[in-house]
Formats: structure tokens, C-alpha cells, sequence
């Protein structure tokens, strides 16, 4: 159980600080700094791109599992 | 060719990162099997032989043994996982725990020493969105009136 509990935080440690490093790239594209919103307004935008990078491994995750698929169906 | 390479690259990673485990587990239904063997002829001979005396007691001997078995495996298995998380911090040169949340994340401090606004967020176990806001808000104002 603690290893599942340990790998669950790393992965969710690793996921956040990823959609961070986007928004960050986001706010400085829309040519401000994080200075210049509040707190709930940096939360909003971290968890919509944590959202996308979500919904980008689940894709990833199925186009691997067809991948797999593919290579045993026709190898 | 290069599905060749793939399979080889992805056996190779899988060895040597699971190495321990995929030993241990191919040698734990070994076990299993040897022991479910050997007590299954047990049986066979009691039957034969039509003395049934110690019959009982063979299949909690059995019992034990698989327990025995399962015990050892889990316990090589975490103690190879302790060490490498060991060997992992040694490296990163922290004593932080793994249980902390978040624990490979300290607080960041930028160029200029003051505090990340990032910081409460990368603490919060579940971030709202947009929608979770509004809801609150109309929440909050349905309180006041």
C-alpha cells in the first residue's frame, strides 16, 4: 500500500508541477507575470492545464496500448 | 527492424528496472507449484496406503508454506525497494521523506528571494476550476441573504 501511495503523490508531485511550468509559459505569452493575478486566478489556470496534460496522457495511453496491439496482431 | 529494436529496448528497460521483481515473482509460482506437487502426492499416498492420520495437518503444513513463501517475497521485494529509494536520496543529497506530499517539490524561492506565487498551489491536494469558483461564489452569496 505505501508504495501505491508513494507513486500516486510522485505522479501527482511531477503532474502539477508540469501544468505550473505550462501556465507559467502561458502568462508570459500573454506578455504578464504571475505578480499580476491572484491566487485563485493562478489556481484556475494551472487546473485547466493540468487538465489538458491529463487528457494528453490518456490519449498517449491509447494510442500506446494500439500500438502494442498493432505490433503483436501483425508481427 | 525497428520493431526489433523497440521490443529489445523494451525488454532491456523492463529487466533492469524490474529485474528483482520478475525474478522473485517466476520463483515465488515456482515455489507454489512444488509445494501444491508435493502435497498433492501426499494425498495420493494416503490414499493409497488407506491411513489418513496425518491428513489434516498436511494441508495446513501446506497452508503455511504458501504463507511462508508469500511472506519472504513480499519482504525481499520491499527491502529492495527501500534501498533504491535510499540510494535515490543519497543522491539527491536530501533527508526529506517520501511520505510528505509533494516531498520531491520543495518550496521554490525566485532570483530575488521573494516567495513563489506557485507555492499554495503546488500544496493543494485538488485545484478548482473556473466553474468550482462561480459555484462558490453564488454559494456564498445565497449565505448572506
Amino acid at each position: 500500500m505505501d508504495m501505491i501511495k508513494s507513486g500516486l503523490q510522485k505522479y501527482r508531485g511531477r503532474l502539477r508541477e508540469k501544468a505550473i511550468a505550462r501556465a507559467k509559459t502561458r502568462i508570459l505569452l500573454a506578455g504578464r507575470t504571475a505578480a499580476d493575478f491572484s491566487a485563485d486566478d493562478l489556481e484556475i489556470v494551472v487546473q485547466e492545464e493540468e487538465g489538458k496534460i491529463k487528457g494528453e496522457i490518456k490519449e498517449k495511453g491509447v494510442l500506446a496500448l494500439l500500438a502494442l496491439l498493432g505490433l503483436s496482431w501483425f508481427g | 527492424m525497428f520493431k526489433n529494436i523497440f521490443r529489445l529496448t523494451a525488454l532491456g528497460f523492463l529487466w533492469n528496472r524490474y529485474r528483482l521483481m520478475i525474478v522473485s515473482t517466476s520463483v515465488l509460482f515456482l515455489y507454489f507449484w512444488v509445494v501444491s506437487a508435493l502435497h498433492s502426492d501426499f494425498v495420493e499416498f494416503t490414499h493409497l496406503d488407506n491411513d489418513t492420520e496425518h491428513l489434516g495437518m498436511s494441508f495446513l503444513v501446506k497452508w503455511l508454506a504458501f504463507i511462508l513463501g508469500f511472506a519472504l517475497y513480499i519482504t525481499i521485494n520491499s527491502r529492495d525497494r527501500k534501498s533504491r529509494q535510499a540510494k535515490t536520496q543519497g543522491k539527491s543529497g536530501t533527508n526529506i521523506q517520501h511520505d510528505q506530499l509533494y516531498s520531491d517539490y520543495p518550496e521554490q524561492q525566485s532570483g530575488d528571494g521573494e516567495k513563489d506565487p506557485f507555492d499554495v498551489i503546488r500544496n493543494k491536494d485538488k485545484l478548482r476550476s473556473a466553474a468550482d469558483f462561480v459555484v462558490e461564489n453564488n454559494k456564498a452569496v445565497k449565505r448572506k441573504t
